[in-house]
């Protein structure tokens, strides 16, 4: 049975499938390609939809993105918090607002830590007959000032409609994964150059409104806060040597031996080689010093992998994250803890 | 791996790729959907393919996952076969019998079988894709051998 006749039973690639590998393909890295339909990039921060769909488009971004307490501090807080919070390093709010051609664009927050970076931004339309849906795309260019970028991976798109109602005012994302891990000051201009009408699969759309719109951002990276843990865990019935956590408000490492993960992998029936992942280290939530849970929704892993006889992971989170005040990661679908000496 | 690597990869798994997709989907629009995913998730995660002698398994195995998550979100509501039964009549003018007869099997045998007959990934490599042991891949691939076999024969009254 096994012999070339049976490729010939089955279809060739349609043509439009084709088209969508050559563009997918063609857009890699340099931030052409949209993603389409659901995607991981989508779940970075928390939803809160059925709040939304009630408020409609009168919400904040802060009720937007359900930031826990912490970040709606930088959010709603008054000048001198704020002013700390930017001392802190944690989150820079920026108050640059551009308008042209009919569109305004204000830059509502950016982060940038050891691995991730994240802007966002609010998209509006003084002609309320446009109507901004997560389909619709913005042009950008980014200048990172005669250096490489430092991203390994950038994403970007309009929120989605489970997390804003359509109107002519949207906010628009913009994540950046870092190639290598670091704290260099991240210098950068984001150019728009068009709001773009919904385009067909991974093209983009036709520009519905041309301009120059122009955010110069100097961000600081927050440092890590390093915990050597070194303490034996009971994970899914394998015994887990966790030596190291790394925490940042908006990403994680993890650093466990190398003899558990494989045991774990046995466990499972996975291969991480092979781009499987270990869903019973997970990190599905943290646990903060008054016993609150912060449930994980758009746990995202970053890395994985084995190195130097451990197995080392970064995570980013869907909320930021007070630090300060974790006690412990919960991992895996039993939300098993790990303690934070 | 470098970028061009990556892409002369994808390129020569395409119609592999194409064919998991559509036998898990059925619809070439969801197919477009997952492969591209499939390449951005794959190109993200290119780092951790240590050996790229197993990129197509690797992106088989990512493209599955994806294939899965649509169906997860897209058709919460129904159970597969049914979301399966929808999608099968709307591209299948053109399509042999025998490829007709292979996607009436269930997905249980008939992605082993693809996966095998089609794509020519060894019994090892359906462990890896499919996360089954060897006994049990080797158990589904008998079987659906055994049910296209009475399908061919049965409704087309041949054996191929």
């Amino acid at each position: 049975m096994k012999n070339k006749k049976w490729s010939s039973e089955f279809p060739e690639v349609p043509e439009f499938v084709h088209q969508t590998v050559l563009d997918t393909l063609d857009g890699l890295d340099c931030g052409k390609v949209k993603k389409v339909k659901q995607m991981k990039k989508r779940t970075i921060i928390i939803l809160a939809a059925a709040m939304i769909a009630i408020l409609g488009t009168t919400v904040s971004a802060s009720e937007i993105f359900k930031w826990n307490e912490k970040a709606n501090e930088v959010f709603e807080a008054d000048e001198e918090q704020q002013r700390e919070l930017v001392m802190e390093q944690v989150a820079q709010e920026e108050y640059q607002t551009t308008t042209d051609a009919g569109l305004t664009i204000r830059a509502v927050q950016t982060i940038q830590d050891v691995n991730c970076f994240y802007a966002l931004f609010e998209i509006t339309a003084e002609d309320d007959s446009i109507q901004i849906s997560p389909e619709n795309d913005m042009g950008v260019q980014i200048d990172y000032h005669g250096k490489e970028s430092p991203f390994g991976m950038l994403g970007r798109g309009f929120v989605e409609e489970g997390r804003q109602e359509i109107s002519n005012s949207r906010y628009y994302e913009i994540y950046g994964t870092k190639a290598d891990a670091g704290t260099e000051d991240l210098d950068m201009t984001i150019h728009f150059t068009s709001l773009d009408a919904p385009g067909e699969k991974a093209l983009a759309g036709d520009a519905m409104i041309k301009g120059d719109w122009e955010f110069s951002l100097n961000l600081h990276a927050v440092e890590a806060t390093r915990y050597e843990v070194n303490k034996e865990y009971q994970i899914a019935g394998c015994t887990v040597m966790v030596k190291e956590v790394e925490l940042t408000p908006i990403s994680v490492k993890l650093v466990c031996d190398e003899a558990g993960a494989r045991e774990l992998e046995k466990t499972e029936g996975v291969n991480i080689d092979q781009a499987d992942s270990l869903r019973s280290l997970f990190i599905n939530g943290v646990k903060y010093q008054d016993g609150t849970v912060v449930e994980e929704e758009g746990y995202q892993e970053l890395s994985v992998g084995y190195e130097n006889g451990n197995y080392e992971k970064t995570a980013r989170f869907s909320h930021v994250i007070d630090v300060e005040n974790v006690s412990a990661l919960l991992v895996g679908d039993n939300r098993e803890e790990i303690s934070l000496p | 791996m470098n970028k061009e690597q990556f892409t002369t990869e994808v390129l020569k798994a395409e119609k592999s790729l194409y064919h998991i997709a559509k036998s898990i989907l059925g619809n070439d629009e969801d197919c477009a959907d997952a492969m591209q995913n499939a390449i951005l998730h794959a190109f993200e995660k290119l780092h951790t393919l240590q050996n790229s002698k197993f990129f197509k398994t690797w992106i088989t195995r990512i493209l599955m996952n994806e294939c899965y998550q649509i169906i997860r979100s897209k058709k919460e509501q129904i159970p597969y076969e049914d979301y399966f039964e929808m999608q099968t009549p709307i591209e299948q003018e053109s399509y042999s019998e025998v490829f007709e007869a292979v996607m009436e099997l269930e997905a249980n045998y008939r992605i082993p079988l693809i996966l095998f007959y089609v794509e020519g990934f060894s019994i090892k490599e359906i462990c890896q894709i499919l996360k089954l042991s060897q006994s049990t891949a080797k158990t589904r691939l008998c079987r659906s051998r055994k049910l296209l076999k009475e399908k061919l024969i049965g409704v087309y009254g041949y054996e191929k």
